[in-house]
């Protein structure tokens, strides 16, 4: 309850830095958006040729697409701690900061990187999603947005998982670089009707790294209006397993990572 | 008679021996962040992936929507020779500019013995020659061996000689674009979103996220005849053999005009920003 409080506390205050800079946020907001909508242009020009992308219609693979957004967006409202977090905290030192007050320091490290410029592509998102809703006749009810919410949330917790134990192995390996940037690339495979792609890649996103659960696979519980839907409902009902899971592991990593930790001492 | 040449050369601060100075420097600077490279090529490969399976699954619905591109050998030869032509001409050079005028480091590169822009010039030669040992060829490979019979070689060695004359020319297109965005910095200080903006639409409209044939009909004719048709479309549908005879030599008239151009804008917005340039403390 205390740590709760604290991290209210923390997310007011940074917001409020944040702000400050005005026009840096909105050039953000307009980078983050501008990467979307360049996705969202590759879509509709590729439906302007095609009736179909491999067996999903074009509203249903912008339902996808939305669903991506939203839970890309949710994720990045956390994710620059994990760009800044092997220089910044581990070769600059700035970690021993973290270790020494009596705050879980995986709250702090997350609550002094918060970043709010993902908040137009979430709104975008969502309307993605309404649009693409309405013109498949879907029929939403309390229930259905608990489960969107849910699957969007669990996909953000997913995201979580994955690159924190990513990032976490900064702690053993000195070598900045990592493996976090193609991962992070493989993010692109998420955003699309996953059965367009070699079986090798569905496995891989279903599996070690389950990207299969950013949209596609919780997407197909609403569209039932496509008949191949059927075959993922397993996948779909997962979607929150998927999401603690990978965010317990995430957190596994980082707990023995902390211990592994020794300070530069710079 | 050769004193004078020199005389001239030195003036413009474009001597070759100090190009060449740069061009080295960088290309030794880039051998020692090694792994940086072997994780590009993995995030290359990514890339023609995803873009290969969605527009695979675009001609499995419709047969001649990106012709004449007609089948999945087509799409991945495509999309293969687009990336690594891409790896090998891409620099940072715009990102890198707005950091100097930022951080007040311009400052040191106004100093040197050569024009500012003439030690970007080399220094992006050197990089390129660089990413091409280091990031194309690794990254066909890899193409070659996961896409194995799919990844075609060269139409002929006509086609090739021709593709890589265009690909001379986009990395001075490329080049030139990116001085020129960074050029902006000097007027603006704070460009990063507009660079990121821009590094979204030049991957857009150079072809090697779409293939033109798919963008609406309207649109192709003007696609073909901007400046980012060299960075993708047109060298690689010379590698093909799809691009070819009087339409070939067309392209590539235009690709030299467009470099003229573009290299002689950069020399005047050189000479224009320099006036204007805030050092800042530093």
């Amino acid at each position: 309850m205390h740590q709760a409080a604290l991290a209210l506390h923390f997310f007011t205050q940074t917001l409020k830095a944040r702000m400050a800079y005005r026009y840096d946020f909105l050039m953000q907001c307009f980078s983050a958006l501008a990467a979307n909508a360049t996705g969202l242009i590759v879509v509709s020009v590729i439906f302007q040729k095609t009736e179909t992308l491999g067996d999903w219609k074009k509203a249903e693979v912008i339902f996808i697409y939305g669903l991506a957004m939203l839970s890309q967006a949710l994720f990045g409202l956390v994710s620059t701690t994990f760009w800044q977090f092997p220089n910044r905290y581990v070769m600059n030192g700035e970690m021993d900061r973290l270790l020494i007050r009596p705050v879980n320091p995986l709250l702090q490290l997350m609550m002094e990187n918060l970043e709010f410029e993902e908040l137009p592509s979430l709104i975008l998102g969502l309307l993605l999603i309404g649009f693409s809703a309405s013109s498949l006749g879907l029929a939403w009810s309390p229930a259905k947005v608990l489960i969107l919410s849910l699957d969007a949330v669990s996909a953000a917790l997913m995201l979580v998982g994955v690159f924190l134990a990513l990032t976490t192995l900064s702690f053993w390996f000195e070598d900045r670089v990592a493996i976090t940037p193609p991962v992070f690339n493989l993010l692109a495979f998420g955003r699309y009707p996953l059965t367009i792609f070699h079986r090798s890649v569905q496995m891989l996103l279903s599996t070690v790294i389950p990207f299969g659960f950013l949209a596609f696979y919780p997407a197909t519980f609403f569209l039932t209006s496509n008949s191949r839907s059927a075959e993922f409902s397993l996948f779909a009902w997962m979607t929150p397993l998927v999401g603690v899971g990978s965010f317990a592991v995430g957190c596994a990593v980082w707990s023995i990572g902390v211990r592994a930790y020794r300070s530069t001492g710079s | 008679m050769l004193r004078r040449r020199d005389a001239v050369i030195a003036a413009l601060g474009l001597s070759p021996r100090v190009g060449l100075a740069f061009a080295r420097n960088s290309f030794l600077r880039l051998l020692s962040y090694r792994v940086r490279y072997v994780v590009g090529v993995a995030n290359y490969f990514l890339y023609v992936s995803v873009h290969y399976y969605l527009m695979r699954a675009v001609l499995e619905a419709n047969p001649r929507a990106v012709e004449p591109l007609l089948s999945p050998a087509d799409l991945v030869t495509y999309f293969s020779v687009g990336w690594a032509a891409r790896a090998a001409y891409h620099n940072e050079i715009d990102g890198r500019l707005a950091e100097q005028v930022a951080s007040g480091e311009l400052a040191m590169e106004l100093i040197r013995p050569a024009a500012y822009p003439w030690i970007k010039y080399s220094e992006a030669a050197g990089e390129s020659l660089f990413r091409v040992f280091f990031m194309s060829l690794p990254i066909f490979a890899v193409l070659a061996a996961v896409y194995h019979p799919l990844l075609r070689p060269p139409a002929g060695a006509g086609h090739l000689g021709l593709s890589l004359v265009s690909l001379v020319l986009a990395f001075h297109i490329y080049f030139a674009v990116n001085l020129l965005t960074g050029l902006i910095a000097v007027a603006t200080l704070k460009i990063q979103g507009f660079l990121w903006a821009k590094f979204l639409l030049v991957q857009l409209l150079s072809g090697v996220m779409l293939p033109f044939a798919i963008f609406p009909a309207w649109a192709q004719p003007w696609l073909a005849r901007s400046p980012f048709a060299a960075l993708g479309h047109t060298p690689v549908l010379l590698y093909q053999g799809k691009l070819t005879g009087m339409a070939a030599f067309e392209a590539l008239a235009l690709e030299a005009g467009w470099t003229a151009l573009l290299l002689a804008l950069c020399a005047w917005a050189w000479s224009r920003a320099r006036r204007h340039i805030i050092i800042q403390g530093g």
